[in-house]
């Protein structure tokens, strides 16, 4: 277990992350994908903070940060999804095109 | 001399039975097998002198034969198993075609047995090469059906690993100079690139001919060959090559820190990789083809945690069992008629065959007090020795390995439910002897598994420790009784699958892709093959258009330069003749008219330049400019209408365009600074 | 040596991806939650090897609950949440693969060749503590920030699922207004399906016109 390994993990989690993301036609499951994306972020910050950070705690407040957008993130979006099913009765992303020109 | 004698006996008897011909198979089937005999007689002489033997080939290159403490055991095994499946060989299948069969049993054997006395790598190339090649006779033996494209898939595959080969002599030889066995020591010492580069070809080539992962599905296509092609090269001997050539290097290769987890890794996984594919297969043969790979997983592991001597017990033991159920596939697919599991199960028609499949199976299975089991402990301890967690899965491989077995002779010799039983009488016939020479065989290959059983004892231990000259890890008690509850787990489970009627398909429905080596050949199928053959296809046409297209206009050039000079020929030399006649009157008439043709045509000449040059003008200039300022006027209309289309109001349009924007812009800032 | 931090390593993080590709090719929706959550926690897993005890912890709480809400969500907006019919909602499939394998190989690319600095945290010092201490001292400012920033987080959800909008009832209110003056509320593409909305039926297609001004809301049957 070394940096290299770990940020090996991480690309592979932001690979399927954006893979997930740009592929499925649900809201729910591209707020997934972004997910996915976070976690692998997550993994990799705190694999610079394990083997370059020498233990300096400013690394862990910053994997705070990024869960704490997480949550923002999640529910904000879970919140823009109910408000865009109300309007538009729409749960995919082919289902709101008003901005076709 | 008498290394001469060992390779160049099977080779001549092999020629002289393949060149007898099916007319006489009385006559060929006797030089075969005298061939063999012969040659397990020089074998153990050669074992037990270990002479060495050199021949100078020019140009600084030469071949060097010894016998390495290592290879004795091997030496022996090969023509002890070719004995057994030649006997078995010498009444298999069809008459028409069978003198090559056993010729080509009896040439491999000479083969493979200068494989294992090469001293240095250039020996060994040719012998591996020469392997590979009656490999692939052999599986197209029957030259019907898919059997050549079969044995195609499995040549070009181990000649792939090949390449490696030749990469590891390359390094090896531009470094120090020499590529005998004896220098490999000091040159591994050395370090550098060219090392690096040496171990992984040795690695590569190793790992493709002992089927290991992701090379392993070119064994399941050697399964289209005649069964004593099976048994005796895709068992006990070929693929047995890539082990004994990691064990016989490993301390030059253990001289990177890469080799050993590699090793281990590749042989672990495919372990159990191929019990978990040997466990859903429908074809015994295919199942046992399995098993070869993930045995030879065993192998490596050992290698690779450093105990080449536990490789090469293993093999020893591998061999003689795995050839014995092969022979005893070979009989059931023979009696049942079809080459699956479900028409099987001739316990009560076939009881001699059924039991001495069992010691082999138990063998296989890894049941003390058989010599398989030792082997296998001691692969257990050695992993064990290297890290605990190795050696616990080396034990899960080992669960794996008694399911199969065990379900491998329930399946195949399992006792049928009452209703089925007239079918199967009806089915045991018994074709011109083939039970009595295939008993024979059977018999002759149990003796030996049963005999390994000696390893038990301590002076069996000290024989072997003797014979393979390497050492053994200590094996602990924990590790034994693991293996014995994994052991007694796999069997009992395939027991009660067995029960249940279920033994068939254990996993449910048939899963295409685990039996098919996890989609390994799909994969390659689509990312190497397919890719290829569109290359190779979309060279040739390139080629054919690029020539075909260079030759035509090349050839339309010259004919439109002759049919030109044809023109002009004609055109010079007519108006040459006709200028000349007409001179003479022109001349007179232009001095007649000649102030005022001058005149008249200077004027109209002038009045005709200009009004071609303002058509000229009206053409190019203005014509042009007006298509210029339109064509520019139309594609910025075009522009505007096809960005529109970017507007397409789809989320993960927009998304897509972000992704590959950013893309690109990482790309720009890592490149431009 | 292959030691139990590498095996157990390599388990956590092939798991960690294995789930992580498995959440977008089930078939039921409850299922990608939970192996979304699987992902976390090995992941969190995985935090915890790095001697980041107290990441890796909370990483696994807060990923409980947030799966347990986005479980519910699934049940509410997704079609097929037991995962009984088999189904393949995808679009643009290769270019999305495309697109991950290229993300996944930059970063890749700099995992394999980038030159990282060599400061391994020691295993011995508290870094829970040193976490404590930094959180409530040196970056308290980030931490309140972040405290303001989940209350404006909480506040905007509640008002924008909030089923009371500027100009009415939530369905009514966030309709788009016409195009024209006098014409239909919306274009004809999105016209929204007034069977759809449960309990508002009375809302139909003669809104259009109407100048929302004058609309009476005492004569509306709605929860308020």
């Amino acid at each position: 277990m070394n940096l290299m390994t770990v940020l090996l993990v991480a690309a592979a989690l932001i690979g399927v992350g954006v893979w997930g993301a740009l592929a499925q036609q649900t809201f729910v499951m591209l707020m997934m994908g972004i997910e996915m994306m976070l976690n692998g972020v997550i993994l990799a910050v705190a694999g610079f903070w394990a083997f370059t950070g020498a233990g300096l705690p400013k690394g862990q407040v910053l994997v705070i940060i990024t869960m704490a957008v997480m949550a923002i993130e999640l529910a904000i979006g879970f919140a823009l999804v109910t408000a865009v099913y109300r309007a538009r009765q729409a749960d995919m992303t082919e289902g709101i095109g008003s901005l076709k020109g | 001399m008498i290394l001469f004698a060992l390779v160049g006996v099977p080779l001549l008897a092999g020629l002289v039975t393949w060149v007898v011909g099916d007319r006489r198979l009385g006559v060929g089937s006797i030089v075969a097998l005298g061939g063999v005999a012969g040659t397990l007689i020089v074998a153990i002489a050669v074992a037990l002198e270990q002479p060495t033997h050199g021949l100078d080939w020019g140009g600084g290159l030469s071949l060097t034969f010894e016998v390495d403490p290592i290879a004795r055991g091997p030496l022996v095994l090969v023509p002890l198993v070719a004995l057994a499946v030649v006997v078995y060989a010498s009444s298999y299948g069809e008459s028409l075609g069978r003198a090559r069969l056993l010729g080509l049993l009896s040439i491999f054997v000479g083969v493979m047995e200068l494989l294992l006395i090469a001293g240095d790598l250039l020996t060994l190339i040719m012998a591996w090469e020469l392997v590979g090649l009656v490999s692939w006779a052999l599986i197209a033996h029957h030259w019907r059906g898919n059997a050549p494209a079969d044995a195609a898939h499995a040549f070009i595959v181990t000649r792939a690993g090949d390449l490696g080969l030749f990469i590891s002599a390359g390094a090896v030889f531009a470094t120090s100079g020499s590529l005998q066995f004896s220098g490999f020591g000091a040159f591994t010492d050395g370090g550098g690139a060219a090392v690096h580069v040496f171990i992984g070809g040795i690695v590569f080539a190793a790992f493709t001919k002992s089927a290991q992962l992701p090379f392993s599905p070119w064994l399941f296509s050697a399964m289209s060959g005649p069964t004593p092609a099976s048994a005796l090269l895709h068992s006990a001997t070929m693929v047995a090559a890539g082990a004994y050539l990691l064990a016989r290097l490993q301390p030059a290769l253990d001289s990177v820190g890469w080799f050993e987890p590699l090793a281990i890794g590749v042989g672990l996984t495919t372990a159990l990789a191929g019990s978990v594919v040997a466990a859903v297969q429908s074809e015994p043969k295919k199942l046992l083809a399995a098993s070869t790979s993930a045995q030879y997983g065993f192998m490596v592991v050992a290698v690779g945690a450093g105990y080449p001597g536990v490789a090469i017990a293993h093999l020893i033991a591998h061999g003689v069992f795995k050839a014995l159920l092969f022979i005893s596939a070979g009989v059931a697919i023979d009696a049942s008629g079809s080459s699956r599991f479900a028409d099987m199960r001739l316990g009560r028609s076939h009881r001699t065959t059924a039991a001495l499949a069992a010691v082999g199976a138990l063998a296989l299975a890894g049941v003390p007090p058989l010599g398989g089991a030792w082997t296998k402990e001691a692969v257990v301890a050695a992993a064990a020795h290297e890290s605990v967690w190795i050696g616990v899965f080396v034990v899960l491989a080992g669960l794996g390995s008694a399911f199969y077995a065990t379900r491998f002779q329930l399946l195949a010799f399992g006792s049928r439910r009452v209703d089925e039983l007239a079918l199967a009488a009806d089915r045991a016939e018994d074709p011109t002897g083939l039970r009595n020479r295939s008993t024979t065989a059977l018999m002759l290959l149990a003796t030996a598994t049963i005999a390994l059983s000696l390893l038990w004892l301590p002076w069996g231990e000290e024989q072997l420790l003797k014979v393979t000259g390497g050492e053994f890890a200590a094996s602990k008690l924990w590790e034994f009784a693991i293996s014995i509850v994994a052991i007694v787990a796999g069997a009992g489970w395939a027991f009660l699958l067995w029960r249940r009627h279920r033994l068939l398909t254990p996993f449910g429905s048939p899963l295409s892709s685990i039996s098919d080596w996890f989609g390994i050949p799909a994969a390659t199928k689509v990312g190497l093959v397919d890719p290829v053959l569109a290359l190779a296809g979309w060279a040739a046409r390139l080629d054919d258009r690029v020539v075909d297209a260079g030759i035509g206009r090349i050839s339309d050039g010259a004919q439109a330069t002759s049919r030109l000079l044809a023109r002009g020929d004609d055109r010079i030399v007519d108006a040459g003749i006709g200028r000349v006649s007409g001179g003479a009157q022109a001349t007179s008439r232009l001095l007649a008219r000649g102030d005022d043709r001058i005149v008249d045509a200077g004027v109209r000449g002038t009045a005709r330049f200009a009004a071609w040059f303002s058509r000229m003008l009206d053409r190019f200039a203005e014509h042009g400019v007006d298509r210029a300022v339109d064509g520019s006027g139309r594609l910025t209309g075009a522009l505007g209408r096809q960005s529109r289309r970017i507007q397409s109001g789809q989320t993960h349009q927009y998304y897509a365009l972000i992704a590959a924007t950013s893309a690109a812009l990482v790309l720009v800032l890592v490149l431009w600074s | 040596m292959i030691g139990t931090i590498d095996v157990a390593f390599v388990v956590f993080s092939v798991a960690a991806v294995a789930s992580g590709c498995g959440v977008f090719r089930v078939d039921s929706m409850i299922r990608a939650t939970y192996l979304l959550l699987a992902s976390f926690l090995n992941v969190g897993a995985i935090l915890v090897l790095l001697l980041a005890e107290y990441l890796g912890v909370a990483l696994l709480f807060m990923m409980t609950a947030e799966m347990i809400v986005m479980g519910l969500f699934m049940v509410m907006f997704m079609m097929n949440p037991a995962g009984l019919n088999p189904m393949n909602m995808v679009h643009q499939p290769r270019f999305a693969a495309a697109a991950g394998v290229v993300a996944a190989a930059g970063v890749a690319v700099v995992a394999v060749f980038a030159d990282f600095p060599d400061a391994p945290v020691d295993a011995e010092s508290d870094t829970i503590r040193e976490l404590g201490i930094e959180l409530l001292g040196g970056s308290m400012l980030v931490f309140e920030s972040i405290g303001v920033t989940l209350m404006a987080t909480m506040v905007c959800s509640v008002i924008l699922s909030s089923a009371t909008g500027r100009f009415g009832d939530g369905y009514e209110g966030s309709v788009a207004p016409a195009l024209e003056p006098g014409g239909d509320h919306r274009p004809a593409d999105d016209l929204y399906d007034p069977d759809a909305a449960m309990g508002h039926s009375m809302h139909g297609m003669d809104m259009g016109g109407m100048d929302h001004g004058e609309m009476d809301h005492g004569e509306m049957e709605h929860d308020s």
